[in-house]
């Protein structure tokens, strides 16, 4: 925790207030600036200060960073994982994009014509949008068929009134459910070779809105393949806006390392057999000095970490989600069973607690919405790195971030709380 | 009846503290520039426990050979005569129907000449019925004494193997576990000997890359030009780092493999019936659910006729190699290569075996104790078909929503 510093960078901070329970820690997120309050008494704790931006860099950069401390010496550096060709191939817009952009409303085009005022859209450009040719009634369903120049000046603040009232709640709106980039935004996924033009990278930036509350969203992908120069631009633009980070993670060893304190953290008790067991031999060998940590984790994240899932590891359409991954962290393999939300929830509910700092390998935090719904769930490994999976999607693979860029991702409203709990004891999983 | 129990140290290795130096780096190649560590991993003393305590009294086995067979067999081991009396004082012979049992003492056991135990424990590793002497510990080095973790093996056991193992190409192998019991006091002490004969040897392997470096040539080696495709977008990810930098080896394994690389079985992996083997190992290193028909040794063999292609050097990643008995043309050993010298292997079906890279020739020399076996390369010949378990395009009722549900 001490390092949470390093990730610190002065903007328009999310304000994100700690308070200590007695059962454990509790993350809130609400409007800024950023303390600890301890809930019993109300006094600021000053244990940790952690602000958290949606909207600029956080990552560790392309330098290693590194964190001590109980797991010894743990070095991170960035990495940016693109989906494998054969996912972006699957993606509809490639074959679609012709069509242009559409936005469906399961309203009446005066309704729809209400929406686009409450959005900021002026008179001028509503009257033109509910009239033929753009306006068109299928089978009951109002469809406006936007034009390019209309949907390129639309400003953000637009985006983001506009779109969460387009089409239906279904996974496939990318309307309602809009690619969600990191914080750092497009710029921070394309740093590295994207193989698109200027004038693209602009574009998608150009496109991007954010949300109340914080978050960056891509809606127009359709827009944006229209404008891409070829086959090959397009297809580099599905895989660059699906890029995620990661951390490449290792531990660094050396004649003043805390061997016993190590074998002891990343054993977790007699949780993570496998990984001690590879500790062990390691530890005995004093010239290994750096330590890849897909090493010591236990079975399943070494197996899944760094992966996109494929076919067999679903349920029909159902692919492992962050819940699955976190509640299997010391398991052998992925029950079929976690692939039932409401399983896990019983699970969480019947082995899990709340738990308290300093978190543990494999630790759960999770991410509550402010309606009770848990939203996200992930593990802690060590130092600031968590292992999560960002989505039920085949297209969101298994990856290490800190604790500050989940965060920044998933606490975008001021009123969702993060968590940490623990296995309770006696419970291998 | 006596029945030892040598389970303990069926297809175990020994392996110890001794860290070569001479051969830290494999042979360039396209895998890259390989800096080699090794690792000596011992089974889980929670499994260890799972399995019986065996006896300190030695049992040699002779299916299908009566006593007389057996005397016979011997005396035929040496021409002296006290050594013959010896023999018959201190070794039960007892008859079964179908076989002939001998319960020697420690003390013969020292008594016999290598030559003469080399020839004895020969015969006896022919049959299953001797997991120690059908798969004896292998001990890749001269020097017991640096094999073992300093101070948790006691002084007397040590000199004892010392004096009990004997030569196998380049290594050393030991079978005489039972005798060895006799030199730990205590129960505790017990577990950590019966641990530390688990100890198998295992390669870390830290690919180095250079700034300027073919990476594309890297991505394709350990991708296999795009058949291999788990570890493509961890690879690609590698290339914009700058500088110099390095990663695992076991990073960019196939799930499968990467799982199970440097550990032992978990009760878990069991559950079909029989535990991984050395086939289970090989032919389901693509693949992201394991196989388990692959256990049987026939099923391995149909697979191997039916999809694979023998090949020459140089081999590719995650080509099988086979090691064969030449004269019941019969599957000894499968496993995978992954660089240079150096393959991924799984050496017997027991939890006391782990997952581990390992170098050929060590692997060679374990199933050559019995008899020479014949080596041999295998590429699967369409490997597309491996990767069932990948995203292709013809899943069109598969996820198509791209970068859409961040959660």
């Amino acid at each position: 925790m001490r390092n949470s510093r390093q990730f610190l960078v002065a903007s328009t901070w999310m304000r994100l207030t700690i308070s200590l329970l007695t059962c454990g820690h509790q993350l809130c997120a609400v409007d800024r600036p950023v303390e600890f309050k301890d809930s019993q008494t109300g006094q600021s704790a000053s244990i940790e200060t952690r602000k958290i931006s949606p909207s600029i860099s956080q990552g560790t950069g392309p330098t290693p960073t590194f964190f001590e401390g109980q797991w010894g010496k743990l070095g991170v550096r960035e990495l940016i994982l693109e989906i494998p060709d054969a996912h972006a191939a699957l993606c509809e817009e490639l074959e679609t994009w012709k069509s242009g952009t559409e936005w469906k409303f399961n309203c009446d085009i005066g309704t729809v014509a209400r929406i686009l005022r409450n959005s900021g859209l002026n008179e001028s450009i509503i009257a033109t949008l509910t009239n033929p040719p753009f306006f068109q009634d299928r089978m009951g369903i109002t469809t406006i068929l936007p034009p390019d120049e209309i949907l390129l000046d639309l400003t953000p603040q637009m985006r983001s009134l506009l779109y969460p009232q387009i089409g239906l709640p279904v996974r496939e709106n990318k309307f309602q459910n809009a690619t969600q980039f990191i914080s750092g935004g497009f710029p921070r996924l394309a740093k590295t070779p994207s193989g698109l033009s200027k004038q693209t990278f602009d574009l998608i930036n150009h496109l991007t809105y954010s949300k109340k509350g914080g978050g960056l969203y891509f809606s127009d992908l359709m827009l944006a393949l229209s404008k891409a120069a070829n086959d090959e631009e397009r297809f580099r633009i599905v895989k660059s806006i699906a890029r995620e980070i990661s951390l490449h993670a290792w531990l660094e060893l050396s004649d003043e390392s805390d061997r016993e304190a190590i074998l002891s953290y990343w054993s977790a008790g007699e949780r993570n057999q496998t990984g001690r067991t590879t500790l062990e031999a390691i530890l005995e060998n004093p010239e290994i000095r750096r330590l890849d940590l897909v090493h010591i984790l236990p079975s399943l994240p070494k197996r899944l970490i760094h992966t996109y899932p494929a076919r067999e590891e679903g349920l029909g359409n159902d692919m492992p989600d962050c819940f699955a991954t976190a509640f299997s962290f010391f398991s052998n393999s992925m029950s079929p069973r976690m692939l039932d939300s409401e399983s896990v929830l019983e699970i969480h509910s019947e082995r899990y607690e709340r738990a308290t700092a300093p978190w543990k390998l494999g630790d759960v935090m999770m991410i509550q919405a402010p309606d009770g719904q848990w939203v996200h769930a992930c593990n802690f490994v060590a130092g600031e790195i968590l292992l999560t999976k960002n989505g039920q999607s085949s297209n969101s693979p298994w990856v290490f971030q800190t604790i500050n860029e989940v965060l920044s991702n998933y606490l975008v409203d001021q009123s969702m709380q993060a968590f940490f709990f623990r296995l309770k004891p006696g419970f291998l999983e | 009846m006596k029945t030892a129990t040598l389970a303990f140290i069926s297809s175990v290795v020994l392996a110890g503290s001794a860290f070569s130096n001479d051969s830290d780096r494999c042979a360039p190649g396209p895998w890259g520039n390989i800096k080699v560590s090794e690792i000596f991993l011992e089974a889980p003393e929670s499994v260890i426990r799972l399995i019986p305590a065996p006896s300190r009294q030695t049992i040699w086995r002779f299916p299908r050979m009566d006593i007389e067979e057996v005397t016979s067999l011997f005396n035929s081991l040496s021409d002296d005569p006290l050594l013959h009396q010896e023999m018959r004082r201190e070794i039960l012979l007892q008859n079964f129907d179908d076989e002939t049992r001998a319960f020697p003492s420690t003390k013969i056991i020292r008594a016999l000449p290598v030559a003469a135990r080399i020839s004895l424990y020969q015969v006896l590793s022919r049959f299953e019925e001797n997991p120690g002497h059908f798969h004896p510990i292998i001990i890749d080095t001269e020097d017991i004494r640096a094999w073992f973790p300093l101070g948790r093996v006691p002084e007397e056991a040590i000199s004892l193997i010392e004096e009990l193992s004997f030569p196998l190409g380049d290594s050393l192998a030991f079978v005489d576990v039972p005798s060895l019991l006799p030199t730990v006091k205590t129960e505790r002490e017990e577990i950590a000997l019966r641990k530390a004969l688990t100890r198998a040897r295992s390669l870390i392997l830290d690919v180095q890359v250079s700034p300027g470096e073919d990476f594309d040539g890297l991505t394709d080696y350990w991708t296999q030009s795009n058949t291999a495709l788990s570890a493509k977008p961890l690879l690609e990810s590698f290339r914009h780092l700058t500088g110099n930098f390095t990663f695992d080896v076991a990073a960019v394994l196939p799930p499968l493999p990467r799982k199970h690389l440097n550990s032992f079985p978990a009760a878990e992996d069991g559950l079909t019936g029989s535990y991984p083997n050395n086939f289970w190992t090989a032919f389901n290193f693509f693949k992201i659910s394991p196989d388990p028909r692959f256990v049987r040794r026939g099923v391995a063999e149909d697979d191997l006729a039916a999809n694979y292609e023998e090949v020459k050097p140089p081999l590719q990643f995650g080509d099988i190699i086979s090691l064969r008995d030449p004269i019941r043309q019969q599957l000894l050993h499968v496993c995978s290569y992954i660089a240079d010298d150096i393959a991924y292997t799984k050496n017997g079906k027991t939890v006391l075996t782990p997952w581990v890279f390992m170098r050929i020739k060590d692997i060679k020399t374990r199933y050559s104790f019995r008899k020479a076996c014949e080596i041999s390369y295998w590429r699967r010949i369409n490997r597309a078909n491996e990767n069932a378990g990948q995203l292709s395009h013809q899943d069109t009722n598969f996820e198509r929503s791209i970068g859409s549900a961040f959660r």
